[in-house]
C-alpha cells in the first residue's frame, strides 16, 4: 500500500469516528450549553414567577397571576477591559435592577473578574439602581457605585452597560 | 530498546525518566503553555492534567499500534492526524460530562494537539516501542505532567486567592457540594494567579526538582 493511500485511509477513518462522535454528542452538548445558560438566567427570576420569551428584546418575568412584572435582557458591551463583556440585566416592572449575571469575559482574573457572579458579589450592588436615583458615572467618572480596585476601567464599563440597558429598556417602554 | 521484555527495571525506568529525570514539564519544557494558563487554580489544572494524561496513553497506543505501517514520509503527519483526532473525542466527550468545566478550559483542551509532549513521545518512544511498553511510558509522561501541573494548580491557588480545592464542583459533577478549603479570609497575593506568577512558581518549582536530582545540563 503507497504511503499517499495509507495516510487517505488513516484520515478517512479519523474523520468518520469524529464524525460519528459528534453527531451522537450534538443533541446533549446544545442541551448542556442551554442549561447552563439557563441556570444563570433562572438565578434572576424571583420564585414563583416564570420567564416568557417577549418579542424581540429577551424575556419578560411573569408573576404567579400572570401580570408582566419585569424583564430579563441579555447585554454586551465592548468597553471591557479585554474587550467585550455579555451578561444578564433583570429588572422589575418600574424599571429598577433585579440583578445581574455576567455570562461571557475575559477580565484579568483577580481584577475585572470579581464582575463574575461566581467570582464575588460585586454585581448584587446594582441591584435596586434605576435611572433617576442612582449616581451613574459623571463625566469626571465619579459615581456612586463600588469600583473594582485595579480595575477602573471593567468597573467602568459595567457601570455604564448597565446604565445603557436601562435606558435602552426605558425608551422601548 | 525496541524488543525489550516488559520487565519491572523497564518500568522503572520509565517511571522514573517520566516523573523526575525526564519530566516532561520541568525538564524537557514542553507544554508550557497549557502549564502556565491553566494552573491558576487547583480545579482546572487537575482538569486539564487528566484530559491530557488520557489522550497521552490513547495516542501512545495507537501509534504504537500501527508502527508497523509507518512510511517515513507519512509518520509525522499521521502522528498528528491521530493525536488531533483523540484531542477532539476528548473535548467532545468533555463538552457532553463536564460542560462546566469545559467553559474554563476549553481553549486549552484544543491546544493539546500542540502540546509537543505527545507529538514528542510518539515520535521518540511509541513509534518505536511495543504496546504495553508505550503504554506504559504515556501514563508515566502524562502522570509527570499532571503532577507538575497540580503542584502549580495548589502552589497558586493557595497564594492567590487563599483557597484550595475551591470548585472541584466542575469536575466531579453538581453532587460534590464541598465547597474548598478556604484558607484565610480576603484577597491573596495576586501575582501568584497572574501570568508571571506562573512563570515564579515553574520557576521554583524546577529549582526544587534540580536540588533533589542534580542540573541535567551538569551531568553529561
Amino acid at each position: 500500500m503507497s504511503a499517499a493511500l495509507k495516510l487517505s485511509v488513516a484520515a478517512a477513518i479519523c474523520s468518520l469516528l469524529l464524525a460519528s462522535l459528534a453527531g451522537a454528542t450534538r443533541e446533549q452538548i446544545a442541551e448542556n450549553e442551554q442549561r447552563y445558560q439557563q441556570s444563570l438566567l433562572l438565578d434572576l427570576v424571583p420564585p414563583g414567577m416564570t420567564l416568557e420569551v417577549n418579542a424581540g428584546q429577551g424575556y419578560s418575568i411573569i408573576d404567579a397571576n400572570n401580570v408582566v412584572s419585569g424583564a430579563l435582557v441579555a447585554r454586551q458591551t465592548n468597553a471591557g477591559y479585554n474587550g467585550r463583556i455579555k451578561f444578564w440585566l433583570a429588572v422589575d416592572a418600574t424599571q429598577r435592577v433585579t440583578g445581574i449575571r455576567v455570562t461571557w469575559h475575559q477580565e484579568t482574573p483577580g481584577l475585572g473578574d470579581p464582575i463574575d457572579h461566581q467570582v464575588s458579589d460585586w454585581s448584587d450592588q446594582f441591584i435596586g439602581a434605576d435611572l433617576q436615583n442612582s449616581s451613574w458615572v459623571t463625566r469626571r467618572g465619579s459615581t456612586g457605585f463600588d469600583m473594582l480596585s485595579g480595575a477602573t476601567i471593567t468597573s467602568r464599563a459595567m457601570i455604564n452597560a448597565v446604565h445603557d440597558g436601562l435606558q435602552e429598556l426605558a425608551t422601548n417602554e | 530498546m525496541s524488543e525489550q521484555p516488559l520487565s519491572t527495571p523497564a518500568i522503572t525506568q520509565l517511571a522514573r525518566e517520566g516523573l523526575l529525570t525526564n519530566n516532561p514539564a520541568m525538564v524537557q519544557m514542553l507544554g508550557l503553555c497549557p502549564l502556565l494558563a491553566v494552573s491558576g487554580s487547583t480545579v482546572t489544572a487537575l482538569g486539564l492534567g487528566l484530559t491530557t494524561l488520557l489522550v497521552l496513553i490513547a495516542a501512545n497506543i495507537t501509534i504504537s499500534l500501527l508502527r508497523g505501517y509507518l512510511d517515513d514520509v507519512i509518520r509525522l503527519p499521521l502522528q498528528i492526524l491521530i493525536i488531533a483526532t483523540f484531542v477532539t473525542l476528548a473535548d467532545l466527550l468533555l463538552q457532553f460530562w463536564l460542560f462546566d468545566l469545559h467553559q474554563r478550559i476549553g481553549l486549552f483542551v484544543a491546544l493539546i494537539v500542540t502540546n509537543c509532549t505527545l507529538l514528542g513521545r510518539a515520535e521518540l518512544f511509541a513509534s518505536r516501542n511495543p504496546v504495553v511498553l508505550s503504554a506504559i511510558d504515556g501514563l508515566m509522561m502524562g502522570l509527570g505532567f499532571l503532577l507538575v501541573l497540580l503542584a502549580m494548580g495548589i502552589i497558586r491557588e493557595v497564594i492567590g486567592q487563599g483557597t484550595l480545592f475551591a470548585n472541584m464542583h466542575l469536575l466531579f459533577g453538581t453532587g460534590v457540594s464541598w465547597p474548598g478549603w478556604q484558607l484565610w479570609e480576603g484577597r491573596g497575593f495576586l501575582l501568584a494567579v497572574l501570568p508571571p506568577g506562573a512563570f515564579l512558581v515553574l520557576g521554583c518549582l524546577i529549582a526544587v526538582k534540580n536540588l533533589m536530582t542534580g542540573n541535567p545540563d551538569e551531568s553529561h
